[in-house]
């Protein structure tokens, strides 16, 4: 139904900065982690069984067929995975969305970054074409268990794309400041690390030490808010006071006009703020940077939240 | 830097005067300057320059002449600029018998308090100062009694933040138009915090006025982004009245917040509550939620 917002998608709003502190603590922490060791097993016994805490999603890719082979061949693959439809977080749109704009860039980026994995829904399509790019993927994600289980994941549907997927144990400013500000690659990311206002600012802030190698990022979930005074959804917002008001996007997935409209299928509840979107794409060339101040330095981006002391002014 | 004091609401809420309104100091009178007993740390002592703005408008004159009378022998500073000041100023005449009262949020050394307290008598209002902070509260008091004598009836001093102002005082209030003023805590989360209550008692609210939406932080961790707050709770198409100063290029990182104005920002935004439409919070949630946060 167009301009109904979908409300069997789940939106995950743990903090982040909760996740990463725990996180950082381990010794794998901000690193490419390989999946054919035996630390996986360290990480989850669990992962060639990945347990949804949400219900089965039907997703109608009908509409978006037959405008690309390539898509097709994806989604049919997909298809015959049964687990697949457990995992969903999108909309079909927003998955097609997220393809073509991948395939525009052809030739153009030769690496795709996907920054919060989730369940490996979006991670398959991208697997799936890494091929006909040329291009590879790297995972980032601050659970380990997320990178894995979407490693699993990408094997079982496209084994042949498995060797050109790397998985990176850390967040978005740790794999600018040892991957991407060190690396001649171009890329494309896709960012569903966090709703949080601040985990976003933190995260794509840190992308300006990189932002001459990387043509654009794709953002989910910019429309999100929540009933949890303490999850600052507010990614939209967080996009704004990196780029200002007259920041140039693309929009991604469906549109929803519904006002204000609880999504009560989970806890705590969550609603779309009025005539917003799935998600946006950011071309980096037709954008500038508001924030971080160009004096600022990508260490800034690591330091601890330290409490002023008063009469420190 | 008190505006990045995240720690402030949480300790102030221990204090057993929080939430409710106290009263003056009396033992500042006789001072030469407050601050022999308050000892509030005055970092540089800055003043606004008010000079460009006077001979507009003869009743902002006679209000800052009464402010500047007091400058050498008190040891506060201003920290708008004087355009912030003149501005508030015309906004708060131009709502001259739509509002019985201007409640301010975050009084610091009362800058801006004296410039509302000057119109108490003329526009017939009352004045709320709300602070987390109780030796601002007791500063700003004394410098309004001693500028403006004839307010200080007038005058009302809340300890607290805005959620238990809005919660204590302004809910339980009927026919009540204020207009608020808003320069507290500058960290994004608080600043949802705190507009997010006015939904609660938004048919009580003439106006918002808030102060340093131009502000950042080259601390990341600070997260200051007021204008950013106002978008979150009033969407991208607020409908609002951009003020005070504006820099052509951005400041350098400054003090120990690493502070900065942006350039091509205004340092204050007035939003009309009765033009917009809140986007946040939803209407399932609680004024009791808001204030259990900090």
């Amino acid at each position: 139904m167009k301009n109904k917002p979908d409300f069997s998608i789940f939106y995950s709003l743990e903090f982040l900065n909760l996740q990463r502190e725990s996180a950082s603590r381990n010794p794998y922490w901000g690193k490419f982690i390989s999946p054919d060791q035996s630390i996986i097993h360290e990480f989850s016994s669990e992962y060639n069984h990945p347990q949804s805490n949400h219900s089965p999603k039907i997703i109608d890719f009908t509409p978006y067929r037959k405008n690309n082979p390539l898509f097709d061949a994806i989604v049919d693959r997909i298809s015959l995975d049964e687990s697949a439809k457990n995992y969903y977080r999108c909309s079909a749109k927003y998955y097609a969305d997220c393809f073509n704009l991948l395939t525009q860039h052809e030739k153009k980026i030769n690496r795709i970054v996907e920054v919060g994995t989730g369940w490996g829904d979006l991670s398959c399509f991208f697997a799936g074409s890494l091929e006909a790019m040329d291009a590879t993927l790297d995972l980032v994600d601050s659970n380990p268990e997320a990178l894995l289980r979407t490693y699993v994941k990408i094997k079982k549907n496209f084994p042949e794309a498995a060797q050109k997927v790397r998985l990176f144990f850390g967040d978005l400013p740790l794999y600018v400041k040892h991957v991407s500000s060190k690396s001649p690659h171009i890329s494309l990311i896709h960012y569903q690390g966090s709703y949080n206002f601040n985990d976003v600012i933190r995260d794509l802030g840190a992308t300006y030490y990189a932002k001459d190698k990387i043509v654009g990022t794709m953002i989910h979930g910019t429309h999100i808010r929540s009933t949890d005074m303490c999850s600052y959804a507010f990614t939209d917002v967080a996009i704004y006071a990196l780029f200002g008001a007259s920041v140039q996007f693309v929009k991604l997935g469906e549109e929803s006009n519904a006002e204000m409209e609880l999504n009560s299928s989970q806890q705590p509840f969550t609603y779309l703020a009025t005539s917003r979107v799935d998600g946006m794409y950011l071309p980096y060339s037709n954008n500038h940077f508001r924030y971080p101040h160009p004096d600022t330095l990508l260490e800034a981006f690591f330091e601890k939240n330290v409490v002023p002391v008063a009469n420190s002014h | 830097m008190y505006i990045l004091k995240h720690g402030l609401i949480r300790e102030g809420r221990k204090n057993p005067e929080w939430g409710k309104f106290i009263s003056p100091d009396i033992e500042l009178q006789d001072m030469q300057d407050p601050n022999e007993k308050l000892n509030v740390y005055i970092p540089s002592g800055n003043k606004a320059d008010f000079t460009p703005f006077l001979q507009q408008n003869p009743a902002f004159d006679a209000v800052v002449k009464r402010i500047v009378a007091q400058r050498d022998l008190m040891s506060y500073e201003e920290q708008c600029s004087g355009k912030y000041y003149f501005d508030c100023f015309t906004i708060l005449h131009s709502l001259k018998g739509k509002i019985n009262r201007v409640a301010e949020i975050g009084t610091y050394l009362g800058g801006a308090s004296c410039i509302f307290a000057g119109c108490v008598t003329s526009l017939n209002i009352e004045l709320d100062l709300i602070e987390a902070n109780k030796e601002f509260l007791l500063y700003t008091y004394e410098r309004i009694r001693r500028a403006f004598p004839e307010a200080v009836a007038k005058v009302r001093l809340f300890l607290g933040d805005m959620p238990s102002y809005i919660k204590n005082v302004v809910q339980h209030e009927k026919q009540t138009n204020i207009l608020l003023h808003h320069d507290a805590g500058h960290n994004f989360n608080q600043v949802v915090n705190d507009l997010a209550c006015l939904y609660f008692v938004k048919d009580k609210i003439q106006g918002l006025m808030i102060q340093d939406t131009h502000l950042r932080s080259a601390k990341i961790q600070n997260y200051i982004f007021v204008d950013a707050a106002v978008f979150a709770i009033f969407g991208f198409n607020v409908k609002f009245l951009q003020f005070g100063a504006m820099y052509p290029q951005s400041t350098t990182p400054a003090y120990a917040g690493k502070t900065y104005f942006l350039d091509n920002h205004a340092e204050g935004f007035y939003i009309p509550l009765d033009q917009n439409k809140f986007q946040y919070p939803h209407a399932s949630m609680t004024l009791e939620q808001i204030d259990t946060v900090v």
